[in-house]
């Protein structure tokens, strides 16, 4: 298991430290290190890192008020010099919460934590449903479910976008939403199925997804919102 | 501060431990010199922020006193009721953080001349 964070914390002292303690750590690679959230927003690709570590006080923009503005909140690892926020790292389902300045032998065991939450959640769910096989052009391919970002319902057949590339299929739309897990997938018009993941913008009844836009049908909308905690 | 203690802290060697005690002068030096133009200013706004910015670093250092001055000094200036209470924490601070940079320098030089051997 290879894991990818961000850590996002306007003390470079802390960062400094925490970067020590990761780079003796093989299982987590870490992709990058923020020290003002609004440059996080902007450049993390949040679909492609698994956790972060994030300072709940940092001028401007606040760890609540950078939860809140993600479509989707991946987990997270709560730092703070205070402990009030201990309250707020469990709203979130934080995988841990470090109380400000964090000993190697206490980063150690969040490690372990994020390990086994890990292991628990993600794993599990990935195993039982990683891979799903179409028939394409002739031939049953596999496709791995992550992978997958829009399914579109064409006039005669299914095609399928995953990592950039566009399968056919002559399965109805319906039929393959039953072979994904409902958790990360959801039909947004009779058209479209997109996973929730995979999706970085939101406007109105419009969401794009690496460059294509998809429409969101009224009938869809507020489960949509719902389900990217958009408030 | 005990060096040894730090080190075993951070799970850390000489190398690393002087690269954060350096940055640990710059930054405390550079924040002082915020707080001091704020408290001119009377940017009390930036006095709390910048408070609560050295408050991080000296935590590691378990710099007792410094602590408890920032702390009361991060709440004073969040709620900006009396200047004058914030002017002489401020002063405070200044003496204090003059002594700790004195010490840390010392230290940081230690480290490094048993690094050179």
């Amino acid at each position: 298991m290879q894991l990818k964070c961000a850590i996002i914390d306007d003390d470079s002292l802390f960062t400094q430290i925490i970067e020590h303690y990761l780079s003796s750590i093989d299982v987590i690679h870490l992709d990058g290190v923020y020290h003002d959230p609004a440059e996080a927003l902007s450049k993390i690709n949040f679909n492609e890192i698994d956790f972060l570590f994030l300072d709940m006080e940092m001028p401007v923009i606040n760890g609540i008020s950078f939860l809140n503005s993600l479509t989707v909140v991946p987990p997270i690892v709560v730092v703070s010099g205070k402990k009030s926020y201990g309250v707020d790292a469990f709203e979130y389902n934080a995988i841990d919460y470090l109380h400000k300045p964090i000993s190697n032998a206490r980063f150690l065991k969040s490690i372990n934590k994020i390990k086994t939450f890990f292991e628990k959640t993600k794993m599990p769910e990935t195993s039982v449903q990683q891979n799903i096989f179409i028939k394409h052009e002739g031939v049953h391919i596999r496709l791995i479910v992550n992978d997958i970002n829009i399914i579109r319902a064409n006039d005669n057949d299914v095609t399928l976008v995953a990592n950039g590339k566009s399968y056919k299929t002559h399965l109805r739309l319906k039929d393959i939403y039953e072979m994904l897990p409902q958790t990360e997938f959801m039909q947004v018009h009779r058209s479209f199925i997109v996973q929730l993941s995979k999706i970085d913008k939101v406007d109105g009844e419009v969401i794009e997804i690496n460059g294509r836009t998809i429409p969101v049908s009224r009938t869809y909308l507020s489960e949509l919102y719902e389900r990217l905690r958009i408030k | 501060m005990n060096i040894q203690e730090l080190k075993s802290y951070l799970n850390c060697d000489d190398a690393f431990l002087i690269s954060i005690m350096q940055k640990f002068i710059d930054e405390v030096i550079e924040i002082t010199a915020t707080i001091k133009t704020a408290t001119n200013n009377k940017d009390w706004g930036t006095v709390k922020t910048n408070a609560h910015k050295m408050l991080s670093s000296v935590r590691i250092f378990e710099m007792k006193e410094v602590i408890a001055v920032l702390e009361k000094l991060e709440i004073e200036a969040g709620e900006r009721k009396d200047e004058d209470i914030i002017k002489k924490d401020v002063e405070r601070l200044f003496v204090l953080i003059e002594k700790i940079i004195l010490d840390m320098k010392t230290s940081l030089e230690e480290v490094k001349v048993k690094v050179a051997k």
